[in-house]
């Protein structure tokens, strides 16, 4: 197990590393608009990836929270929340860069993306508001458990499918063709995709630190509750 | 089937009629909101203002009727409650009930609307369709955040709190459905967003059921 453990951390390096360099090297389409910013999908997509892969393992651990009532799995579940909105912070800045040289502002409230995408991190904000008010511990995990599942399913609702169903400037969303259909080309792919990996594992490599970091919290700071 | 759905129901209405000063407060509520869209009928002219400001008002107004959907569950007033009520009667009776309250609230407004701002639409076959689309959406999410509400001992309030984000969407297609209608364009475009509105409508309504059951007893 250590040596698998070690093995993922050695290729997750790997891959982070090798996409982050070469994204900045390899050559790129010369799209009208887009012109170089097209390298910032080597960063903006895959930090999203891991932000909702995070979510997901949140929520997998608040049923499970739910269905089994060990507050290990709520723990996990408060780990992986922490992740996403750390991972929201640069998806997010990453696509305000974007949106600055692609659509000339820094953000725009005609947006469905965008105004999912805020709407998705207060939820998760309120998530964080509700678990700290709760005096009682299994409470707690209880209400935030059932919170992070209404928060994960309502994030895929505003992020991935109201958008495709309006009007969006956003690529992939509103009828707009996804980089995937037309301007991904293999030397791209070459990068897209490890860094999709990268950045997965990297979310999933925190989170494991961060829940170590609850546990040692938890077991011997002599602290009641960490969250 | 739900044999304890009536009781439930018949059993909110008893208590809210016993309970004087919570329908007193509600009537002083509607009374100072009808005071203000009375105010704002001299300035506001531009009807997509009128919508903006007439859809502002059901979400104050919902929140403000749904902080006290499971008050008494949560403050332990009506702990026999749990005894006789099945998760899925409390919740479905809590609903119907609170969706009536606000949608005879919204119906009172739109009367004054239609009064002071003549915008000749809520009387109509799509404009009721639309304020009952409406209202069940605001009212659905604003009842699920109130039950997540029912085990924090600052229940009012965060009830409100997680409210706020999660009705945000449902206000922005409600909105966007109700500047069609401002601009007579309901037939052409209004569908597809009514469909949209639906559509995030139930999925917050099944994951409530859903969830319920884990929160409704301490």
């Amino acid at each position: 197990m250590k040596r698998y453990s070690f093995a993922f951390k050695i290729i997750t390096s790997i891959l982070l590393l090798y996409s982050v360099l070469y994204g900045l090297l390899v050559d790129v389409p010369a799209l009208p608009i887009l012109n170089e910013t097209i390298r910032n999908l080597f960063y903006h997509v895959p930090v999203w990836f891991a932000m909702m892969f995070m979510a997901a393992v949140g929520m997998f651990n608040a049923v499970r929270f739910l269905m089994k009532k060990e507050l290990k799995y709520f723990d996990n579940t408060h780990a992986a929340s922490l992740m996403v909105i750390f991972f929201s912070i640069p998806g997010l800045l990453t696509g305000m860069l974007w949106a600055r040289f692609t659509w000339g502002t820094w953000w725009t409230f005609q947006e469905p993306k965008l105004n999912g995408v805020a709407i998705s991190i207060l939820i998760y904000c309120v998530y964080f508001l509700l678990t700290y008010g709760i005096p009682d511990l299994k409470q707690t995990a209880v209400v935030g458990s059932a919170y992070n599942i209404f928060s994960f399913v309502m994030m895929m609702i505003f992020i991935m499918v109201m958008p495709r169903l309006t009007s969006s400037l956003h690529p992939g969303n509103g009828g707009n063709p996804a980089f995937g259909s037309y301007d991904l080309d293999n030397r791209m792919r070459t990068v897209f995709y490890p860094a999709v990996l990268g950045w997965i594992g990297l979310s999933y490599w925190l989170y494991d630190l961060l829940k170590k970091y609850l546990w040692i919290q938890k077991n011997f700071s002599g602290k009641q509750r960490v969250y | 089937m739900l044999p304890g759905l009536k009781h439930s129901l018949i059993f909110l209405l008893k208590t809210d009629l016993r309970r004087k000063n919570e329908l007193l407060t509600l009537a002083m509520y509607g009374i100072s909101l009808l005071f203000m869209i009375g105010y704002a009928a001299r300035t506001v002219t531009d009807q997509k203002n009128i919508m903006l400001l007439f859809w502002m008002l059901q979400v104050f107004s919902v929140l403000f009727v749904e902080r006290k959907a499971f008050l008494d569950l949560a403050t332990g007033q009506n702990a026999v409650g749990f005894m006789y009520w099945h998760p899925l009667e409390c919740f479905l009776s809590r609903w119907i009930y609170f969706f009536l309250i606000n949608f005879l609230l919204g119906l009172i407004y739109a009367l004054f609307f239609e009064m002071w701002f003549r915008q000749g639409l809520w009387f109509s076959g799509s404009g009721i369709c639309f304020l009952l689309s409406g209202l069940c959406a605001l009212h659905t999410v604003g009842f699920a955040a109130s039950s997540f509400g029912m085990a924090h001992e600052k229940g009012n309030a965060v009830s409100v709190l997680a409210a706020i984000p999660l009705i945000v969407p449902a206000l922005m297609i409600i909105l966007k459905i109700g500047f069609y209608f401002a601009d007579g364009l309901q037939g052409v475009f209004g569908g597809q967003y009514l469909t949209m509105l639906w559509a995030v409508n139930g999925i917050t309504f099944v994951l409530s059921v859903l969830i319920f059951p884990y929160l409704w007893k301490p």
